[in-house]
């Protein structure tokens, strides 16, 4: 029995052999005509139809979920309504807060919540880029809704903002949460 | 290490492979793709300290070609003549060996489904013994000896012919 396993052995480094090119001509005609034989070039075809399916499931698996994309283009409508607000507004603002109107903390301020605004939409683009804008965005958003609580009965108008940046904050980092949880059972489920 | 390496590197034994497990080169691109679509969705699952990428893709691809026969092994119009040579229940081999669009598939068609399946691997994968035991869940010598096997049947049978 055991001449047999190491005749089987030695058969197959010599087929080993011949797969790799090394040689190998100890195997019999039918090895060689496999080892050919089962070993065609990839057609091209093969391999753009493969390049085209990876690309579209990894396209569709960077899309955030639904839920994740209303609420993170919500939320950089509300940024970006604030920014342009002081931008061209901030005098109206100032008066109805009854602060001094000053106009380089306004455009800079304007300015960066633009930008973050454009951090949060960043979110419903790309699920590779929606743990940066829970990270950068909600902070900053339930701090301005807490915030918001010391404009009451003072500036409606920033009350009704700043709430609602606050919520939309905590619903961005809520519906991230859901979309990875979401995401990890769907993989779970594909490696069953 | 990024799935696009991965890919690139694999696709041509998972082709192969697949290749000689369905019955046309269409099938096989279908599939091919399949195996590909689900690798990258479980990819960042994937645990290199579980086994190699070749055996991992290997072991979709085994999936996908067996959901594959499910869904169409019923549809083919299997000549029947010479189906009596199938010492068991093997609609994938009565398929491969009327409908085998090249004679190796037509030939793999006589081994039964474990011999086909580990003669696909080592010749159409390149896998080695120990690979091959890991895709299918047996021993290296268990491995070598179904490979052995198979194709010291298509010996005979080619042989005969």
């Amino acid at each position: 029995m055991d001449e047999q396993y190491d005749a089987v052995e030695r058969w197959d480094d010599e087929l080993g052999d011949l797969l790799a090119g090394r040689g190998g001509r100890a195997v019999l005609p039918t090895e060689q005509w496999l080892a050919s034989a089962a070993r065609p070039t990839v057609p091209g075809t093969v391999v753009a139809r493969v390049d085209h399916a990876v690309g579209v499931v990894s396209r569709r698996d960077d899309r955030p979920s639904r839920w994740l994309t209303v609420v993170a283009i919500g939320l950089a409508a509300a940024f970006v309504f604030q920014g342009v607000g002081n931008l061209v507004a901030g005098e109206w603002v100032a008066d109805n807060l009854g602060e001094p109107y000053a106009p380089h903390p306004f455009r800079e301020g304007g300015l960066a919540m633009i930008a973050i605004g454009v951090c949060a939409a960043a979110g419903a683009v790309s699920r590779r880029w929606s743990t940066a804008s829970v990270l950068t965005c909600t902070p900053l958003a339930i701090g301005l809704g807490l915030h918001g609580f010391t404009e009451v009965g003072v500036f409606a108008a920033g009350v009704a903002l700043h709430l609602t940046e606050g919520t939309l904050g905590i619903l961005l980092a809520v519906c991230w949460w859901l979309d990875r949880r979401d995401r990890a059972a769907a993989r779970r489920e594909v490696r069953t | 290490m990024r799935f696009e390496e991965v890919y690139r590197d694999h696709v041509t034994p998972v082709w192969r492979y697949v290749r000689l497990r369905v019955p046309s080169d269409i099938d096989a691109e279908d599939v091919t793709s399949q195996v590909f679509e689900k690798a990258l969705r479980s990819w960042p699952s994937y645990d290199a300290g579980r086994g190699s990428v070749v055996g991992w893709l290997l072991g979709i691809a085994r999936h996908a070609v067996a959901d594959w026969w499910r869904k169409h092994g019923r549809e083919l119009p299997v000549d029947q003549v010479g189906v009596e040579e199938a010492a068991v229940d093997d609609p994938e081999g009565d398929a491969l060996r009327s409908l085998g669009a090249d004679e190796v598939r037509r030939q793999l068609g006589v081994l039964t489904p474990r011999e086909r399946e580990a003669v696909a691997l080592r010749f159409g994968s390149e896998l080695t013994s120990a690979e091959i035991g890991e895709v299918l869940g047996i021993s290296a010598t268990a491995a070598r000896m179904l490979v052995h096997r198979g194709v010291g049947r298509l010996r005979e049978v080619m042989t005969d012919g």
